[in-house]
């Protein structure tokens, strides 16, 4: 639901990105989005082509889903767990700490001149 | 011609700046700030009429409600003695800008504890920092053994996880083992109460459990 929120900070993200830079356009956006970041990427996708505007009008999203990375706070282990997300360790049964997977973050941007 | 720049800017950094902002905010003024997430329903404003006026005897208290229509929820904190604040926003969940918007409306006398209720809702309130100190997952044990799994960011994110609705355990078909496991799995360092707001079960460890972190939290 807050995705429109999250495609709207991106657009402004990359619309800010193409100002400074002088470029015309912003042709890509690419983001980093968490397994378990809290956004759905279809809704975002919907929410983010309904949204452009200015610069990025004519952007397309790229989105590098990033898995749940876990690491055990004792013994450093690291595991990627399923989808059932046990955080605790196989190895010692101690808790473990989430890692990689809730990225959602702006990596870069592709930027044109105008015609 | 076509050029990539690199940016590795975190989608929610506005937010992010305005939480440190509230938090630097709150740590001036030595409020401890706990901010309580759920499902719609689940029994955050029971919970809190019944938790403030014990916790009440300790620390002063304020809260900051948040609802998409009407301030029903304000209303049914003033009415046990409590101030609070009412925010009515169409968003999924609170962001840091309101929370602070609201803060200040309690400058005149400053509250020890200032609770935050968010927005029904349990999957968008866990992406956004609020500059809260605790943050609180209520779950009322009829939405289902399986939640916590299928929502698993608010739950891991949480220090504690309060699991309310124990009276209708027997009606559920939910085993709280089960549950338990569950909440265990997804946040192994969350401190877990079962309660029923309603009854009373369970809030005295709850209650005793939040009176210690909020010490803990105005010590630092």
């Amino acid at each position: 639901m807050h995705e429109t929120g999250i495609a709207a900070d991106i657009l402004e993200i990359a619309n800010a990105q193409a100002a400074s830079h002088g470029k015309a356009r912003v042709a890509e956006v690419t983001v980093r989005l968490g397994d378990m970041s809290g956004v759905v990427a279809e809704a975002l996708e919907f929410a983010f082509e309904v949204l452009r505007d200015g610069a990025a009008s004519t952007a397309r999203l790229e989105l590098k889903r990033i898995p749940v990375l876990a690491r055990c706070g004792a013994c450093q282990v690291e595991t990627r767990p399923g989808a059932d997300l046990v955080l605790w360790c196989e190895k010692c049964g101690r808790p473990m700490k989430v890692i990689e997977g809730e990225e959602l973050t702006v990596e870069s941007v592709v930027l044109e001149d105008g015609e | 011609m076509a050029e990539r720049i690199v940016v590795e800017t975190p989608v929610l950094k506005k937010n992010d700046e305005y939480a440190a902002g509230n938090r630097q905010w709150f740590a001036e003024r030595g409020i401890a700030v706990v901010n309580i997430m759920s499902a719609p329903g689940a029994g955050k404003t029971t919970l809190l009429e019944r938790t403030l006026p014990i916790l009440g005897e300790r620390f002063a208290c304020a809260v900051i409600e948040g609802d998409l229509q009407t301030d029903l929820d304000a209303e049914r904190i003033r009415k046990i003695g409590v101030r609070a604040h009412q925010i009515n926003t169409t968003c999924c969940h609170l962001d840091a800008r309101m929370v602070m918007g609201a803060a200040e409306t309690f400058e005149e006398s400053l509250p020890e504890v200032l609770f935050i209720e968010n927005i029904g809702n349990l999957v968008c309130p866990a992406s956004y920092d609020l500059g809260e100190h605790l943050k609180v997952t209520l779950f009322s044990v009829v939405e289902g053994a399986d939640k916590p799994k299928k929502y698993p960011k608010m739950f891991r994110m949480s220090d504690c996880v309060v699991l309310n609705k124990a009276d209708l355990l027997p009606y559920s078909g939910v085993a709280i083992e089960e549950l338990l496991a569950n909440v265990r799995d997804v946040s192994p360092e969350a401190a877990v109460f079962t309660v029923s707001a309603r009854t009373g079960e369970g809030l005295r460890e709850w209650v005793d459990w939040l009176a210690g972190s909020i010490a803990g939290v105005r010590e630092r």
